[in-house]
């Protein structure tokens, strides 16, 4: 296989290089194998957009404001550690 | 201890315990965990009080802590599962979604969701599959997400915390998104 047939085809590779390039810098070989097989291979590009998105729903998951509450109960009981601690039992 | 830190730690429970509750439940995600978490650290806060001299705010020093025992919480899961070493994860991160050549197998090509706008990120019977998701993967691929996306950690701290190579951290997150993605369109399509 030459080299192009091998970038051609390698869309575990690719699929890494694009998570890769998500949180960090990829060299210029890294770069050029990326693009060239992107051009070739649509089932890469439609990965490439959906795990963007998954990234930022990840995101908005993790920060969307759901207040969770301590119930009352286990609050007694971290009140009643605090303050058998302090009075030094 | 003085007085007047003593009197202030009785008002912890009341001032932070749901701030700090709610922090480590968005790391941990499991209740009875993040009780743990805040339990252990006021009763770590309690025992520093001493050293703690009010060099910054009291909130910013408990969460200090708590946030750090998130982190050996994440440690510990990942010294619980040498999934990339010996393949022995158990789960579904087994899969190999490519051919020999590296071409992907019919079975796991992507497919359009038919959702990659953001209109689509308000989609409640989607959320709903995406945390379900979610939950199938191992917990340090979460821990590595959440450190990641919610915490926005650099990372070298990642790997560091979680005592990963750079490499085996890119193969996580390749993986993890691979099969995240899989099941995302497996169960949306299916609907």
């Amino acid at each position: 296989m030459n080299t192009y047939t091998k970038i051609k085809y390698n869309c575990r590779h690719t699929t890494y290089l694009i998570e890769k390039k998500q949180y960090s810098h990829l060299g210029p070989w890294e770069l050029a194998q990326m693009y060239i097989h992107l051009i070739t291979c649509p089932f890469c590009r439609l990965y490439k957009k959906q795990t963007r998105f998954i990234a930022s729903f990840l995101r908005r998951m993790f920060k969307a404001n759901v207040a969770e509450k301590l119930d009352t109960s286990f609050k007694q009981t971290l009140r009643q550690i605090i303050e058998d601690r302090l009075s030094g039992k | 201890m003085t007085k007047k830190e003593s009197l202030d730690a009785r008002a912890w429970v009341d001032q932070y315990a749901d701030y700090l509750y709610n922090y480590a439940m968005k790391r941990v995600r499991d209740e009875d965990l993040a009780k743990d978490l805040v339990q252990e650290t006021f009763l770590a806060g309690l025992e520093k009080l001493d050293s703690f001299e009010g060099r910054s705010n009291v909130l910013t020093w408990l969460t200090a802590i708590l946030r750090n025992k998130i982190v050996d919480q994440f440690r510990k899961r990942s010294s619980l599962t040498h999934y990339i070493e010996d393949g022995a994860g158990g789960g579904n991160e087994a899969i190999d979604f490519f051919e020999d050549n590296g071409f992907w197998k019919k079975q796991h090509q992507p497919q359009p969701f038919g959702m990659e706008t953001d209109e689509q990120l308000n989609n409640k019977e989607f959320d709903n599959i995406f945390k379900r998701c979610l939950k199938k993967l191992p917990a340090l691929w979460m821990s590595v997400f959440t450190m990641k996306h919610l915490d926005e950690e650099k990372t070298e701290v990642i790997c560091q915390a979680l005592k990963v190579t750079t490499s085996n951290y890119w193969v996580i997150i390749h993986r993890a998104k691979l099969n995240l993605r899989e099941c995302l369109q497996k169960h949306w399509l299916s609907l």
